[in-house]
């Protein structure tokens, strides 16, 4: 349906000073920002002082458009001006003469939100300024083709850090960013035995489609002010009991996926699983999947026998449990078959 | 509803129209600059408001109650002002205006964020007509400008 939209009887916006027009134009595709520079004479170098810069190369046809595009930008735009916020997103191989300009020209502009796709930066490799910089606040980096972070990260500044497919070889990776406050790993591979997360300020964090080695990543998770956990449709974490120093005050919020193949290997998962919730038994609130409660109910068998199986789901300090997905057909089953307790 | 003994503090606000709105002084000082003007003590009672009218201010005030309310989730709150800047887009300037000169940077930025939704993906043409902007270029003026940015103008979608 197309939304008809009122024509304006006045230029109101005319009565708008520009600083509020650069700020409407910052939230746009740069593509159609610059493409304001026709509208009339007010409006001719109004694109050359914008805040923020939005690069996609799905607005263009032709990625040699596209690098042409981005090259008239950087080039063309006023450099007195406070760039804030840079986001590029490029399909294809990237070329290393605009890769490398653009990176250059982030890091000169100590941009403070940074948001790069790169579906295949070939040879190019993953820049120094990505490891390491005093400007950057946010950081989104996600790739086509998994890239390895080889060396740990300085980020004095960051509080947000959005990492997607990203392989983890190196143990301690976050401890030299001391103000990040969340961390979101997405798609990415744990290849190494442990992994360790050292984050004084950090409250949230979200992992979501990850893979470890055959035998598990063991986490180590130091911190303290951790208050929000999300596990979204990976294998359980092997997580260190001590580690989790947790205060009255938090709520972690665990949403733990199992693939339900009925094989030998989703028993160890399982009790993966158990073992992983006996760490956090201290959270005010947990929520389960669907899915991943009947992992559980399924292995009757191997409750009776773990040690830990008392412990599944005895939350002391629990508040409320929820249970995501599918809720009547869970209880359904419930009433159908012999239960252990919850909550 | 807890009720306070303390006898709750109110400002009256005078917009351009002369009409005055007595309003709680939580609530008006959101907004910076009648915060800036209480804090210094430049204004009496009765804060003049020269830039804003009554009609944009009943909805500036709708906006502020809302926001003073600690209790509304962070949900609720974004259900509010996507409600809240579904308005003509002559309003939507309007409160722009007033939310500047009144500095209220959330309200600023959620109308701002409303007119850049409205020019997402149009061609310049559509955005002149819609805007209503004044096409001070003379004709080769204009071409000029366009064959000077041609690299910005690859396949320019109709409307």
């Amino acid at each position: 349906m197309v939304k008809r939209t009122r024509v304006l009887k006045n230029d109101r916006l005319s009565r708008i000073p520009d600083g509020i027009l650069s700020q409407i134009l910052s939230s746009l595709d740069t593509k159609h920002a610059v493409q304001t520079c026709i509208l009339s004479k007010r409006w001719k170098y109004l694109w050359t002082s914008l805040p923020s810069l939005n690069f996609y190369s799905t607005s263009f046809k032709k990625l040699s458009s596209f690098n042409r595009f981005v090259q008239h930008v950087l080039t063309l735009r006023d450099h007195s001006v406070r760039l804030t916020n840079f986001n590029f997103s490029r399909r294809g191989s990237m070329n290393w003469r605009l890769f490398n300009k653009v990176i250059n020209f982030t890091q000169s502009h100590n941009v403070e939100n940074l948001y790069f796709h790169f579906e295949d930066i070939g040879d190019c490799g993953f820049p120094n300024y990505l490891y390491s910089s005093y400007s950057l606040k946010k950081l989104q980096i996600s790739f086509g083709y998994s890239q390895s972070l080889r060396k740990p990260l300085y980020f004095e500044e960051l509080t947000i850090l959005n990492l997607k497919v990203v392989s983890f070889i190196k143990p301690d990776l976050f401890s030299s960013c001391p103000k990040l406050v969340e961390l979101t790993i997405v798609n990415c591979s744990f290849d190494l035995d442990t992994l360790t997360i050292c984050a004084p300020q950090l409250a949230r964090l979200n992992i979501s489609y990850c893979s470890g080695r055959e035998n598990g990543c063991k986490i180590a998770l130091l911190a303290p002010k951790l208050t929000l956990f999300t596990l979204d449709a990976c294998h359980p974490l092997m997580l260190s009991k001590n580690d989790l120093p947790l205060v009255d005050t938090q709520i972690i919020n665990l949403h733990v996926y199992l693939p339900r193949t009925p094989d030998v290997r989703e028993k160890k998962l399982t009790l993966d699983l158990i073992s992983m919730l006996h760490c956090l038994h201290k959270a005010r609130s947990v929520i389960l999947s669907f899915d991943t409660i009947e992992s559980i109910y399924d292995c009757d068998d191997l409750l009776n026998n773990s040690p830990d199986a008392e412990i599944v789901m005895d939350f002391p300090r629990c508040q409320y449990c929820f249970f995501v997905n599918e809720l009547d057909e869970f209880a359904n089953k419930r009433n159908s078959r012999h239960t252990h307790a919850v909550g | 509803m807890a009720t306070t003994t303390t006898e709750t503090k109110m400002l009256t606000l005078c917009t351009s129209d002369k009409q005055q709105f007595q309003i709680e002084e939580t609530i008006a000082l959101q907004a910076v600059t009648i915060r800036n003007m209480v804090e210094d003590e430049c204004a009496s009672n009765v804060i003049p408001l020269p830039n804003v009218n009554s009609k944009i201010m009943i909805q500036i005030i709708e906006y502020l109650k809302k926001h003073v309310d600690s209790s509304v989730s962070k949900e609720d709150m974004e259900k509010f002002d996507s409600a809240f800047v579904e308005k003509k887009l002559s309003e939507i300037f309007d409160i722009i205006l007033a939310a500047n000169y009144l500095n209220i940077k959330n309200l600023l930025d959620i109308c701002c964020q409303r007119v850049a939704d409205v020019m997402k993906n149009k061609s310049p043409e559509w955005v002149r007509r819609t805007f209503n902007i004044v096409n001070d270029f003379t004709a080769e003026e204009e071409a000029k400008i366009r064959k000077e940015h041609e690299w910005a103008f690859e396949g320019v979608d109709e409307d």
